[in-house]
C-alpha cells in the first residue's frame, strides 16, 4: 500500500506538468509571420504605411515649424522657444530634438514600405481584385518610400539606400551616394506610375496615392537633378488626360476651408480632432501611435495663431514679397497677400478682419493685434472661431498642388530656355488670385528672377522655400540678406545647405558617422 | 527518533523548518495536559531482527512518544525482536532494554534512555525546578533544558516551567531555544533555577530559511542574512522593503520617492542586470505574489541569500539574489491579542530659494532679449509697476514651493489574533495604514488582512497549512509636480476666480510662461486607483518515514485594480481649454505557482545528511485589463464614463505572463558538525525564451569549516566562534518581456495607428511590424563566488562577519539600440533589439559587526554593517561594441550615462565645466590657441561661443570642444554603503537608532535644467542672480538663454556628490510596569519614533536618496540611476505608538 501511495506521489510530482505550458500564446499581438494573409490585413498595412506622415518631423508638427523658418517665410514671436529657436537663427545642431525626428520619422516610412512591398510578394492570390489590390498598393509603397527618399537625400544629402527589406536588417550602413538615391527614386516612381489609378472609385479610398502624384514627384525629381527636359516631360503629362487637375477657385478651399478640390495632387489627410475620448489633442508632441489615442490632426493653426500660440509670425521678406511693381511699372499688391496673412488695415495687402463666420461677429485684425506684426492666415481657422482651445486643426497638408506642378513645369521650362511655354502656366496660376497675367517674361534671367517670386508668394507657408532655394543654390545669399534687412545678422553658413546628420545615428552607426565630416554632415 | 541530546546541539527530527517552534510548543504543552499519556496508550508491533533503532522510530510512528538519549550510550544498532499487542510503551521497553545496562524515564511522551544506576533507575540525582522567561518577563515555552554531559533533558512547559531530574554526573544546566543564546548555569547546591533568555543577536544555532527547506545556521556555507521581526519593526513604511534599508552588508534598499505607496527598489550587491536587477521575492516558502500583502508588523523574519551558492536552488530568478519572507504563524496557548499603533506627522522642512516677481522679470527680459525679442506688454507693466494686485489689495507674491508642501498626517494600525492547540494553531491580522503625501494632495491608504492556520493531523505525520493574505490600496488625489509649482510666476495667484476651474494660469503670450498651475491639474482632475490582491498559499507536509518528508505546496494569487481621473472643464496653462472627460482603468490577473518537494535529513552517527528534491511548475497568469475613455459630459455631477456623450476603449491588455517549469535539488553534508558541504541543483524553463533556449542549468556548491568545534579550539577561550565558509553558483535571470522572440504585429497603442481616408476623413486602422524578433534569446547568467568568515568573541557577545564575493554576470539581456536608419522601432524612438551580449562583474567586500551586552539592568546591542562594492562592464555586445547612451532626460541635452567596457555601468558621462567665458578676449585667446594646436584646421575653440557661455574643458587635448570631449563624471552605484541599528533598554525605558548612508557615489541634480538652465522664461532658482550679465562678469552660471542649448547639454553641472548618512530611526519607549497593568493587559508600551530626523550631504537637492527619474521603469531605473528628476523628497516623520499585548 505504502508502496503505491509513494509511487503515486512520485508519479504527480514529475510527470504533471507537460511542456506545452511554456508555449504561451501571445495574445495581445497578431503573429507577425501569419497575419498578413489577406484583402483586408493588407489593406491596414497599407494605411501603416501613410502614418508616419504625421509623424513627428513630418505633418503633425515640426516640418512647417522647421522648414517655414529655415526659409524664412515665417519669422520668430516672442513666445517661440527651446530647439525651435534655433531654426530663425540658423543655430540648429546635431542634437537638436526637433529636427532629428524628420530623418526618423522618413526611415520608418522607408522600413514600412518595404515591409509592405515584401509581404505583398509572397501574397499569392489568383482573385482578379486582390491581384489589383496588390498592385495599387505596391505603387502607393513605391510613392512614399519615393517621397522619403526625396526629402532625405535633398535635406541630408548621401544617405543609407535600404531598398527592399533586408536592408532594413543590416545595421551598420554606410551612406550611399546621391546619385544613387535619386536613381532609386525614379525606378521606384516609374513602377508605381504602372501600378496606380489615375483616381479611386471608392470615395473612402480618397487621400490614397494616385499615379498622378507618382507622375508629379518622378517630375519634382528630375527637376531637383537639374534634367529638366525629363521634368518637362513628366510634369506636362498631368497638364493632360488621363489626368483632370485643375486649379482650385480660391487659395481658401484648400488652406481655409479644407476642400477637397482637383489642385490636390498630394496632401496629408489632417482629420477633425474627435475629443479627449478619442484622442488626445496634444498628440503630435510625440503621443502618435502611443499615449496620443486616436488623431490625424495638426497643431499648426494653434501654434501659430496670434490668439493662441502665436510663436511666429510672416517674415517681413515674405510680406514684401507680396508688393512688387507691375508691368507698368506701378506698384501692384498680390492679392494673395489677403489670403497668405493678416495685418492692420491697410498693410501691406494683408486680411484685415477675421472671423468672418463666426457667431460674434466680423473683427478686426488690428484691434487685437496692436503692435503692427503681420500673423499667418493660410493654415489658420480664425475666419471661423476666434481662438482655439486645442492644437485641432483638420486642414490638410498640402505636398504636391496643382499650381505647384505648373510652376515646376515653367521653370523646367525656363531653365531649358523655353521661356514662351512657361508664360501661360504662370499666368494660369496668378489669374486663378486675381493678379494681373504677364504679357512676357523677358529673357531668360527676367523669367528666372518672376517664376522664383511666383513659388515664394503662391506656394508661402506650405514649406517649399527652403527646399527651392536650396536647388536654385541661392539659400546662404538670400537669408542672409533677408536677416540682415529684419534683424541685422547673416547667420547662414554654407554648411546649411544640408541639415546636420543627427547625433542618434551617429551614436548608433559607427560606419555613418565615420563618413560625417565637420561635425555636421 | 534519534535525538542526540549532546551538548549544544539539540537536533529533534521531526522538527522540519518553520515548524520547529510550533513542534517544539507542542511538545512541550503535551507534557502537562496530558500526564497518563503512556498509561492510556497502548502499541502494537510485530519485528523480527529489528534494530533498536527501528523499534523506537516504530513507536514513535504509532504514537507521540518521542524518545531522547545519548547514541554513545545506547547501541541503536542492537538486534531485538518484539511481539506485542496492546502494550504499554513501558512493556516495550522493558523488553528491548533488557540487558543493556540501560534504562528510561517516561516523562509524559518523552521518553529519556540513558545508564542505569545501581538502582536500575536512570542514574539520578535532585530535581531541579525553575521557570524560564524573556527579557519582558514573558514565559518562554519550549526552550530545551539539557543537562551537560549526560543524556538528561527536558522541555519547558508552556508556562515556561520545567522540572528536571539532575543524573549523578551532572554539574551544569545548558538552555537552548532558537532564536535566543544559549546559557549553561552551574547547578551547584541549587534546586530552583530561573533563567531570563535573551535573544540571540547572531544565532549559531539558529534556525535559516534556505528556500525549499530551513537549516540551522550551523550548517549553512553561504552568505545568507536574517532580519528578526524586532529588526523589522520600528519605522512608518508602506513598502516591506524599506524596512530592510541600511540593516544588511550588500543590500542597498532605495526609496523611489517620497510619495506615500511608491515603493523602493533593493539590489543585491549590485546591479547585476541590464534588463531587471531585482532580487526574487519568497514568502513563507513560495514564489511570487505581493510582498506587501504582508503587513511588516506581521514579518516573523527576513532572509536574503546573497550569494549563488544558496541562491541557486532558485536558478532562473536567483542571479540577482533572493529575499525569503516568513510571516508569524500562531502558537499554541491561548488567545493573544496584540496590538500596535501610531500616528504621526510627515513633512518636508527643506525649501529651495525662488526669485520673486522683479528678479524674475528681469530675467524673462534677458532671456528674450537672448533670442532677440522682447518683453510682452503685461510684463513690460509688472517691471514698471510690480506685479498684479490680489482681492486683498496687495501686489500678488505667491510661494509656489510654499503652497505645494503641507504636513502629511501618518497613521498605522495593526492588531494580531494568534493561538493554537495541540493540533492546530491560527494567527489572524488586520493592517491599516493611512498616509499623506507632504505635497499637495495624494492619501495613501493600505488595509491587510491575513490568515493563518495550521493543523497537525494522524499523530502529527500529517501537516497542513492555509494562509490567506489580502491586501487592498487605495490611492486618492493627484501629486502636484513641483517642477510645475516652480515655474509658475510669482505674481499668479493660486486661485482666480475668473479662470474656468478656479485656479490661476500663466500663457506664453502674455506671460512668455506655460507652466501649469499644478493646484488645476491636482483638484480639476481628481483621481482614485484602487487595488485588491489576494493570495491563498496551501500547504500539505507528510512524514513518509524517517528523515524523510514530502510536501505540496500552490499559492493561487489574483487581484484587480482600477484607476480612474475624472477631469473637470478648466482653463489650464496656455490657453488650453480643458473639457469635462475621464479615463477608467480596470484589470484583473490571476497567478498560480504548484510546487513538490521530498525533503530528507538524517543523522549517522557523525554524519548528517540533508537533501531535498522537487520540481515547480508555474503556469502563464492570466491578466486581462481594459481602458476606456469619455468625453464631453453634458453635467459633472457624477463621474461614470459611460454618461459621457462619447466613449472608446483606448487600450485592452491579455495575459503578458510567463510560464516555467523547474526540478531542483540539493544535498547537504556536515561531518562531526564542523565539515560542512552543499551543492545544490535546478534545472528551469522558461516561456520567454525560444523553444531551443528554454531550458537552462544552473548550480551551487558550498563548503564551510567550523573551526571553533575542533579540538585544538577548545582552550582558545577568548574565540567563541570561528567559521570559514566558500561558496560558488551560477543562477539565471529570465526578467525580459515576454514574447520577443517572435514577431508580432504592431498595432499602435490601443489600435491607435489611424489615419483619415476618405471623403468623410473617418479614421482607417493600419498594422505593421516594427521590431526584429530574436528567437536565440537564452538565459543570463550570473558565476558568484564567496568567501566568508563568522568570527565570534567574548561568548559570542561580540561577532564578525566578513564576505568576499564576486560576481560575474554573462550573456545580460540588452535591449541594444538599433540605428534609426533601420526604420524600426515605435514613432519618434530609436528601434531596439533584445541580444544577451553583455558581461559585467561586481566583486564587493561586506562586514557586519554586532555586540551586545546584557549583563546589567542597561541592557544594550549595537550593528553596524559596512559595505564596499565595485562595479565594471566587462564586455558589451551592441553594434560595433558601441557604448550604451541613456539617460537623456531632457530632449536636447543628450545622454547623460554612459555604459563602456572598463567602466562603471550607467557611468554619468558628459562635458567638463571649466567656467563661465568672462569676455571676448578670453574666447579669442582660445579661438587662437584652438587655431594653433589644430594648426589652423579649426578656427573656433567651442563653435558659435560667445563671453557668458560655459567653457568646457578640452579633455582630449586637440585645443577645440566637441563630442569627443565628453567624459566620465560620476558614478551613479555608491561605493560604500554602511548602516546600522543600536538598542538600550533600561528599566521599563527602551531606546533605539538606526542609520544608514552611502558613500563615494554621484547623482544628478536634473531640476537644475528648469530650475538654474534659465532657457525658457520660467521662474529660477536665487542662484541665478549670480549669472553673466555684461562683458567682464566673473560669474558661476552662464548669461540667461544664450547658447543654452549648449551650455544645458550634459556636463558636470549636473553631477554632484550623492553621499549622505541619515539618522533613519530614533525611538523611545516606555513599559508600564506589569503591576499596573497584569488585570488587564500582558503589556502597554508607548514610544515616541522620529524618521529621517537627521540627514548629512553635500547634495543641494531636496533629498540625497535618489532613485531614478522612472523608478517603475528597468530601463531607466538601471540607466539613468541616481537622476532627481524632481524626485519628492522623502519626509521627516514623527510618530506616536502605543503596544498593547492581552
Amino acid at each position: 500500500m505504502k508502496k503505491i501511495i509513494y509511487f503515486t506521489l512520485i508519479v504527480l510530482v514529475f510527470v504533471a506538468c507537460s511542456e506545452s505550458t511554456l508555449d504561451v500564446p501571445n495574445e495581445n499581438n497578431y503573429d507577425g509571420t501569419t497575419f498578413f494573409t489577406n484583402a483586408t490585413s493588407y489593406t491596414e498595412a497599407s494605411t501603416a504605411m501613410y502614418t508616419p506622415l504625421l509623424f513627428q518631423g513630418l505633418y503633425s508638427r515640426e516640418f512647417y515649424f522647421i522648414f517655414d523658418l529655415l526659409g524664412n517665410d515665417a519669422e520668430k514671436n516672442f513666445p517661440l522657444q527651446g530647439g525651435l529657436l534655433e531654426f530663425p537663427n540658423y543655430t540648429h545642431t546635431p542634437n537638436n530634438g526637433e529636427l532629428n525626428p524628420v530623418f526618423n520619422s522618413c526611415y520608418k516610412i522607408v522600413f514600412r514600405t518595404n515591409f509592405v512591398i515584401a509581404q505583398l510578394e509572397n501574397w499569392n492570390t489568383e482573385v482578379e481584385s486582390e491581384i489589383a489590390l496588390k498592385t495599387r498598393i505596391t505603387g502607393e509603397a513605391e510613392f512614399l518610400k519615393s517621397l522619403s527618399y526625396f526629402w532625405l537625400v535633398t535635406l541630408f544629402g548621401d544617405v543609407p539606400l535600404k531598398n527592399k527589406l533586408e536592408d532594413h536588417y543590416i545595421f551598420e550602413s554606410p551612406r550611399t551616394p546621391k546619385a544613387e538615391v535619386w536613381a532609386a527614386i525614379e525606378t521606384n516612381l516609374k513602377d508605381a506610375i504602372q501600378r496606380l489609378p489615375v483616381s479611386y472609385d471608392n470615395s473612402a479610398d480618397y487621400g490614397r496615392v494616385t499615379k498622378g502624384a507618382a507622375q508629379a514627384l518622378l517630375g519634382k525629381a528630375y527637376l531637383y537633378q537639374k534634367k529638366y527636359a525629363e521634368a518637362a516631360t513628366e510634369l506636362a503629362k498631368l497638364t493632360t488626360s488621363p489626368y483632370s487637375y485643375k486649379l482650385t477657385g480660391s487659395l481658401d478651399d484648400l488652406f481655409i476651408q479644407d476642400k477637397k478640390t482637383d489642385e490636390t495632387v498630394f496632401a496629408v489627410m489632417n482629420g477633425p480632432w474627435q475629443g479627449w475620448g478619442v484622442g488626445n489633442a496634444y498628440y503630435m508632441f510625440g503621443g502618435q501611435e502611443g499615449w496620443g489615442g486616436k488623431a490625424t490632426h495638426t497643431g499648426r493653426a494653434m501654434e501659430y495663431g496670434f490668439n493662441d500660440w502665436w510663436n511666429v509670425l510672416v517674415s517681413d521678406a515674405l510680406v514684401n514679397s507680396f508688393t512688387y511693381t507691375d508691368e507698368s511699372g506701378a506698384s501692384f499688391t498680390d492679392p494673395r497677400a489677403a489670403l497668405t496673412f493678416y495685418s492692420a488695415a491697410g498693410v501691406k495687402g494683408g486680411d484685415a478682419t477675421f472671423c468672418d463666420e463666426c457667431l460674434e461677429g466680423v473683427i478686426q485684425y488690428g484691434e487685437v493685434i496692436k503692435e503692427g506684426q503681420k500673423s499667418w492666415r493660410k493654415y489658420e481657422l480664425y475666419e471661423s472661431r476666434k481662438n482655439y482651445g486645442q492644437p485641432d486643426s483638420p486642414i490638410n497638408g498640402q505636398i504636391i498642388r496643382y499650381a505647384d506642378v505648373l510652376l515646376m513645369l515653367a521653370e523646367a521650362y525656363i531653365e531649358d530656355g523655353k521661356i514662351a511655354q512657361a508664360l501661360p502656366l504662370i499666368n494660369q496660376v496668378r489669374k486663378r488670385s486675381g493678379a494681373f497675367e504677364y504679357t512676357t517674361l523677358g529673357d531668360k534671367a527676367k523669367a528666372t528672377t518672376l517664376l522664383r517670386r511666383e513659388r515664394q508668394i503662391e506656394l508661402a507657408g506650405e514649406q517649399h522655400r527652403f527646399f527651392d532655394l536650396v536647388r536654385w543654390g541661392t539659400l546662404v545669399s538670400t537669408i542672409n540678406a533677408e536677416k540682415q534687412a529684419a534683424i541685422g545678422v547673416s547667420p547662414v553658413k554654407d554648411y546649411h545647405v544640408l541639415l546636420p546628420i543627427p547625433q542618434a545615428e551617429r551614436d548608433a552607426n559607427p560606419t555613418l558617422d565615420s563618413q560625417v565630416q565637420n561635425n555636421w554632415n | 527518533m534519534k535525538n542526540n541530546l549532546s551538548m549544544l546541539n539539540m537536533k529533534i527530527r521531526k522538527a522540519k523548518g518553520l515548524m520547529l517552534i510550533a513542534f517544539l510548543l507542542v511538545f512541550s504543552a503535551i507534557q502537562v495536559s496530558a500526564s497518563n499519556y503512556s498509561e492510556s496508550t497502548k502499541l502494537s508491533m510485530r519485528l523480527k531482527n529489528a534494530s533498536i533503532e527501528t523499534v523506537l522510530n516504530q513507536i514513535e510512528d504509532q504514537s507521540e512518544f518521542h524518545f531522547v538519549y545519548n547514541e554513545k550510550q545506547l547501541n541503536v544498532n542492537r538486534k531485538v525482536n518484539v511481539d506485542f499487542n496492546d502494550a504499554r510503551v513501558e512493556t516495550i521497553l522493558d523488553a528491548i532494554l533488557e540487558n543493556t545496562g540501560m534504562s528510561y524515564k517516561v516523562v509524559d511522551r518523552q521518553i529519556i534512555i540513558g545508564k542505569a544506576g545501581d538502582d536500575g533507575e536512570i542514574q539520578q540525582g535532585k530535581t531541579v525546578t525553575g521557570k524560564v522567561t524573556d527579557e519582558l518577563g514573558e514565559a518562554v515555552p519550549g526552550v530545551a533544558v539539557a543537562v551537560k554531559g549526560t543524556a538528561a533533558g527536558v522541555v519547558t512547559d508552556i508556562n515556561g516551567n520545567y522540572s528536571l531530574t539532575i543524573p549523578e554526573k551532572g554539574q551544569v544546566l545548558s538552555f537552548s531555544f532558537i532564536g535566543m543564546r544559549t546559557q549553561d548555569i552551574e547547578i551547584g547546591a541549587q534546586t530552583i533555577i530561573n533563567v531570563t533568555m535573551l535573544t540571540e543577536t547572531i544565532g549559531i544555532d539558529e534556525v535559516i530559511a534556505i528556500g525549499y527547506s530551513s537549516t540551522s545556521r550551523k550548517n549553512v556555507a553561504s552568505a545568507i542574512s536574517k532580519l528578526s521581526s524586532d529588526e523589522i519593526v520600528g519605522l512608518s513604511v508602506s513598502d516591506v522593503r524599506q524596512t530592510m534599508q541600511g540593516k544588511i552588508a550588500g543590500v542597498q534598499v532605495t526609496n523611489n520617492s517620497g510619495d506615500p505607496g511608491s515603493g523602493a527598489r533593493v539590489i543585491i550587491r549590485g546591479m547585476g542586470s541590464f534588463s531587471n536587477p531585482d532580487p526574487l521575492y519568497v514568502i513563507d516558502g513560495i514564489q511570487g505574489g505581493d510582498i506587501n500583502s504582508v503587513h511588516p508588523q506581521d514579518i516573523e523574519n527576513i532572509t536574503v541569500l546573497k550569494d549563488a551558492s544558496s541562491a541557486a536552488i532558485y536558478g532562473t530568478a536567483g542571479a540577482n539574489g533572493v529575499v525569503l519572507i516568513t510571516t508569524k504563524s500562531g502558537l499554541k496557548g491561548k488567545l493573544k491579542v496584540q496590538y500596535d499603533g501610531s500616528v504621526g506627522v510627515a513633512n518636508v522642512s527643506k525649501r529651495y530659494d525662488l526669485l520673486e516677481t522683479a528678479d524674475y522679470v528681469n530675467l524673462v527680459e534677458d532671456i528674450q532679449k537672448a533670442g532677440g525679442l522682447a518683453l510682452t506688454e503685461k510684463l513690460i507693466g509688472i517691471q514698471k509697476n510690480g506685479a498684479p494686485l490680489g482681492p486683498d489689495g496687495q501686489p500678488i507674491a505667491t510661494d509656489w514651493q510654499e503652497e505645494i508642501f503641507r504636513p502629511g498626517l501618518v497613521t498605522d494600525h495593526n492588531i494580531r489574533f494568534s493561538g493554537g492547540s495541540e493540533t492546530s494553531s491560527y494567527a489572524f491580522s488586520a493592517g491599516y495604514i493611512n498616509q499623506e503625501s507632504t505635497i499637495i494632495d495624494r492619501n495613501f491608504q493600505r488595509a491587510t488582512v491575513g490568515a493563518k492556520f495550521d493543523e497537525k493531523l494522524f499523530n502529527n505525520r500529517l501537516r497542513l497549512g492555509q494562509n490567506v493574505r489580502v491586501k487592498n490600496d487605495i490611492n486618492k488625489g493627484g501629486l502636484a509636480n513641483f517642477n510645475d509649482a516652480f515655474r509658475m510666476p510669482p505674481y499668479v495667484a493660486v486661485y482666480d476666480a475668473n479662470n474656468l476651474g478656479g485656479y490661476g494660469r500663466a500663457d506664453k503670450v502674455t506671460d512668455l510662461n506655460d507652466a501649469n498651475n499644478p493646484f488645476n491639474s491636482v483638484y480639476n482632475s481628481p483621481y482614485e486607483g484602487r487595488s485588491l490582491n489576494v493570495n491563498l498559499d496551501l500547504y500539505a507536509e507528510l512524514d513518509i518515514f524517517d528523515g524523510l518528508v514530502f510536501k505540496t505546496q500552490g499559492r493561487l494569487s489574483g487581484g484587480n485594480s482600477n484607476n480612474h481621473t475624472f477631469n473637470y472643464p478648466s482653463n489650464g496653462g496656455n490657453f488650453v481649454k480643458l473639457q469635462a472627460d475621464m479615463n477608467e482603468f480596470f484589470d484583473q490577473y490571476y497567478s498560480m505557482i504548484w510546487e513538490n518537494l521530498f525533503n530528507y535529513n538524517k543523522t549517522f552517527g557523525i554524519h548528517n545528511i540533508s537533501a531535498t528534491i522537487g520540481n515547480s511548475y508555474s503556469p502563464s497568469h492570466l491578466y486581462r485589463s481594459v481602458s476606456v475613455a469619455g468625453s464631453n459630459y453634458t453635467s459633472t455631477a457624477i463621474q461614470n464614463v459611460a454618461l459621457a456623450n462619447s466613449t472608446s476603449v483606448t487600450g485592452a491588455s491579455v495575459n503578458s505572463g510567463k510560464a516555467r517549469i523547474s526540478y531542483f535539488g540539493r544535498v547537504g553534508y556536515t561531518l562531526m558538525g564542523k565539515y560542512i558541504f552543499n551543492a545544490t541543483f535546478r534545472r528551469d524553463a522558461s516561456s520567454v525564451f525560444g523553444e531551443n533556449n528554454r531550458w537552462g542549468n544552473f548550480y551551487g556548491l558550498g563548503a564551510a569549516w567550523d573551526i571553533t568545534s575542533e579540538e585544538f579550539m577548545k582552550d582558545v577561550s577568548a574565540i567563541s566562534n570561528l567559521k570559514f565558509r566558500a561558496s560558488y553558483g551560477k543562477t539565471g535571470n529570465d526578467n525580459i518581456p515576454a514574447f520577443l522572440t517572435s514577431s508580432t504585429v504592431w498595432k499602435g497603442s490601443g489600435n491607435n495607428i489611424v489615419y483619415s481616408f476618405g471623403d468623410g476623413e473617418a479614421f482607417s486602422t493600419g498594422s505593421i511590424v516594427n521590431s526584429i524578433p530574436n528567437p536565440d534569446l537564452k538565459w543570463e547568467e550570473t558565476k558568484q563566488t564567496d568567501i566568508g568568515v563568522d568570527i565570534g568573541f567574548l561568548k559570542n557577545k561580540l561577532n564578525f562577519v566578513f564576505d568576499y564575493y564576486n560576481r560575474n554576470n554573462e550573456d545580460l539581456l540588452i535591449e541594444t539600440q538599433i540605428p534609426i536608419t533601420t526604420g524600426l522601432g515605435n514613432p519618434g524612438r530609436v528601434g531596439t533589439m533584445w541580444v544577451n551580449a553583455a558581461s559585467m562583474k561586481n566583486s564587493g567586500l561586506e562586514t557586519t559587526v554586532m555586540y551586545s551586552s546584557n549583563e546589567n539592568e542597561f541592557k544594550w546591542d549595537i550593528s553596524a554593517n559596512i559595505t564596499y562594492s565595485t562595479n565594471e562592464v566587462t564586455a558589451l555586445g551592441t553594434v560595433g561594441d558601441l557604448p550604451i547612451s541613456k539617460g537623456e532626460f531632457m530632449a536636447g541635452i543628450g545622454n547623460s550615462t554612459r555604459t563602456d567596457i572598463g567602466h562603471p555601468l550607467a557611468s554619468y558621462y558628459g562635458y567638463v565645466v571649466d567656467h563661465v567665458a568672462k569676455d571676448q578676449a578670453e574666447i579669442n585667446a582660445l579661438n587662437e590657441s584652438a587655431k594653433a594646436i589644430s594648426g589652423g584646421t579649426v578656427t573656433e575653440y567651442k563653435t558659435g561661443m560667445r563671453p557668458g557661455d560655459y567653457i568646457f574643458k578640452d579633455t582630449d587635448g586637440n585645443g577645440y570642444v566637441d563630442t569627443k570631449d565628453r567624459d566620465y563624471l560620476g558614478n551613479p552605484a555608491p561605493k560604500w554603503m554602511y548602516g546600522g541599528t543600536f538598542n538600550a533598554t533600561y528599566k521599563a525605558f527602551d531606546f533605539q537608532l538606526m542609520w544608514q548612508g552611502i558613500a563615494d557615489v554621484s547623482v544628478v541634480n536634473a531640476g537644475r535644467y528648469w530650475w538654474e538652465g534659465m532657457s525658457k522664461p520660467f521662474n529660477q532658482l536665487t542662484t541665478v542672480m549670480d549669472r553673466w550679465r555684461k562683458e567682464g562678469d566673473v560669474a558661476t552660471l552662464p548669461a540667461a538663454a544664450q547658447n543654452s542649448g549648449s551650455n544645458l547639454a550634459f556636463s558636470s553641472w549636473y553631477v554632484e556628490n550623492g553621499s549622505y548618512f541619515r539618522l533613519k530611526n530614533l525611538s523611545i519607549g516606555y513599559t508600564l510596569p506589569s503591576q499596573v497593568t497584569k488585570n488587564v493587559f500582558e503589556k502597554v508600551r508607548f514610544y515616541i519614533s522620529a524618521q529621517n530626523l537627521l540627514t548629512l550631504t553635500s547634495y543641494s537637492g531636496y533629498d540625497p536618496e535618489i532613485s531614478s527619474y522612472s523608478p517603475g521603469d528597468n530601463n531607466i531605473a538601471i540607466f539613468a540611476r541616481g537622476i532627481d528628476q524632481y524626485q519628492r523628497p522623502n519626509p521627516a516623520i514623527y510618530r506616536f505608538g502605543i503596544q498593547l499585548n492581552f
